[in-house]
């Protein structure tokens, strides 16, 4: 299966490369959107000499691990935020006739050339900012490439349980509530610790951003602790799972084209 | 006229069709709204309440409110209305309609940009009525600068969002072309953070897009800040990118006609 979905990967990126244009504007795009993204900081800072006693580096730490997963998501998974376009004109039909995986099929169609970029911009710069930080020796990498797993298998799942809203309300192929859930994000940038206890409820338990980026660095600055690394594998793995309970609740309450 | 209005009806229409997702979108920017809040009072809260770059909070805690109606006057899937036409064929039938492309494409947006505005003005009220005392209130004798200011800054994203839409077709997609406008006006136009917070060199740069013009100069001139160029400046620079849009619309368009071809001629 992995192979299979390798595959579709590399044909769709010949494909996409097919169009050179396109292709250059998309990661372009990727890369000006994440610069965007750490310029708010740069402002901030600016005018601020902390954020809660966080230096700017860290907030760029956190930021690397966002960019990454983000990435990541977007390269592998793009088939996700296709769900409305495929509910709405009725694709998804061919989905479920397939002797495969509804799930599978999903993840593995398309790509997000963007991500391309977005991964890129955060893989260049966690190595900078860990290093800048004191933190990049062998035990920093491991426990960094740990989070990025997890923050990339959190991802997906939340882009997963926004997307599957398509079964329930009737949108036009469109609807922005994924791509609000994904604007949570934005305020996983800063420290947990500035925001009041119902927003660190949401970031950690209910749109768990702060697993995908917060957490990881504050346990790589060792503001928390190590065993906070057991508590983002089993959110990661245990909100896969409520995402793939969602999504298949949602091919129950799915009436084919024209619902 | 009669062919501006009866687009802009059929474009109203469209938006309330589906009127679950209306509402659950109305309740999106809501969300970013609420945690943009979050944010700047933890950042006062740190700071003691003393001013950031000039701001005092309660002038930032209207900018964030009035900003946020403003940059929200259209939704991603309204913005990219055109781009996704031009992608899937369908801007064909706007070649053959008896009107301007460009007065069709605006009659549109005129349509989804008044519902969408008349609920950011209730958010907008609401926020003041029931927070005013957070807030700095702006005056009823600045409406006559801000009316004019806040026409040609709408005219002017209209215009902005136009020709990034007309690029898509000579491209094969249009999210790259989508995400790098939303990108550069998301952050030059004061939507994120106030164009005033911006260190001189990063607000001069700002200050030679149209961006600011968009949003960040209305603003300021309902709460009776800085314009950092001065009101008439703002006008005179708000009129000019709109001409500089509208001749980049005639080229690009242009560009586009000569080489499409719709039912056969």
């Amino acid at each position: 299966m992995i192979k299979i979905f390798l595959n579709m990967k590399a044909q769709y990126i010949k494909t996409e490369m097919e169009y050179s244009a396109n292709f250059w504007m998309m990661l372009f795009s990727g890369v000006l959107t994440r610069l965007v993204s750490m310029a708010a900081p740069f402002v901030i800072y600016s005018n601020l000499p902390d954020i809660a006693g966080w230096k700017r580096d860290e907030i760029y730490l956190i930021l690397s691990f966002l960019f990454i997963a983000e990435g990541l998501c977007s390269v592998l998974f793009e088939g996700i935020w296709q769900m409305p376009a495929m509910v709405f004109d009725g694709k998804f039909d061919c989905i479920l006739s397939r002797p495969v995986s509804p799930l599978f099929q999903v993840l593995s169609y398309g790509m997000g050339l963007q991500g391309i970029s977005v991964f890129l911009v955060g893989a260049v710069s966690l190595p900078v900012y860990l290093r800048r930080l004191g933190r990049f020796h062998l035990r920093g990498v491991i426990l960094s490439l740990f989070f990025v797993l997890c923050g990339t298998l959190l991802c997906m799942s939340i882009y997963l349980i926004g997307n599957c809203v398509v079964f329930w309300f009737d949108a036009g192929g469109r609807t922005t509530i994924p791509y609000t859930l994904s604007q949570v994000g934005q305020y996983a940038r800063y420290p947990l610790e500035i925001y009041p206890g119902i927003m660190r409820f949401l970031l950690l338990f209910l749109v768990p951003y702060g697993l995908i980026c917060i957490v990881p660095v504050e346990i790589l600055r060792g503001s928390s602790p190590m065993s906070f690394s057991y508590g983002i594998a089993v959110g990661s793995l245990g909100f896969f799972l409520l995402a793939r309970a969602v999504f298949y609740r949602g091919i129950r309450h799915y009436e084919s084209v024209g619902m | 006229m009669r062919t501006i209005w009866k687009l802009t009806a059929i474009s109203m229409q469209s938006q309330l069709y589906y009127r679950t997702s209306f509402l659950l979108n109305l309740l999106s920017p809501i969300v970013l709204l609420f945690g943009q809040y979050l944010l700047w009072a933890a950042l006062y809260e740190q700071q003691g309440g003393a001013a950031i770059g000039g701001m005092e909070q309660r002038e930032m805690f209207a900018y964030i409110l009035l900003a946020f109606a403003m940059s929200n006057l259209l939704s991603w899937a309204g913005e990219n209305r055109l781009s996704r036409e031009i992608k899937t064929g369908q801007v064909a039938a706007r070649c053959v309609r008896p009107a301007a492309f460009l007065t069709q494409y605006l009659a549109e947006m005129l349509g989804a940009l008044l519902i969408q505005g008349a609920v950011n003005l209730l958010v907008v009220f609401a926020g003041f009525v029931c927070f005013g005392k957070y807030m700095t209130v702006p005056s009823i004798s600045v409406l006559p600068r801000f009316i004019p200011c806040l026409i040609l800054a709408v005219t002017l994203r209209l215009m902005m969002i136009d020709v990034f839409s007309l690029l898509c077709f000579f491209t094969t997609g249009y999210l790259g072309i989508s995400w790098t406008r939303a990108a550069l006006f998301d952050f030059f136009s004061g939507a994120m953070i106030p164009v005033a917070l911006f260190p001189g060199w990063l607000k001069a740069i700002a200050c030679r897009t149209p961006f600011p013009y968009m949003l960040q100069a209305p603003v300021a001139v309902l709460l009776g800040q800085d314009t950092l160029v001065g009101l008439p400046a703002v006008y005179g620079l708000q009129l000019v990118w709109i001409l500089i849009f509208l001749g980049l619309h005639g080229l690009i368009y242009g560009l586009a006609r000569r080489n499409l071809t719709i039912a056969g001629g």
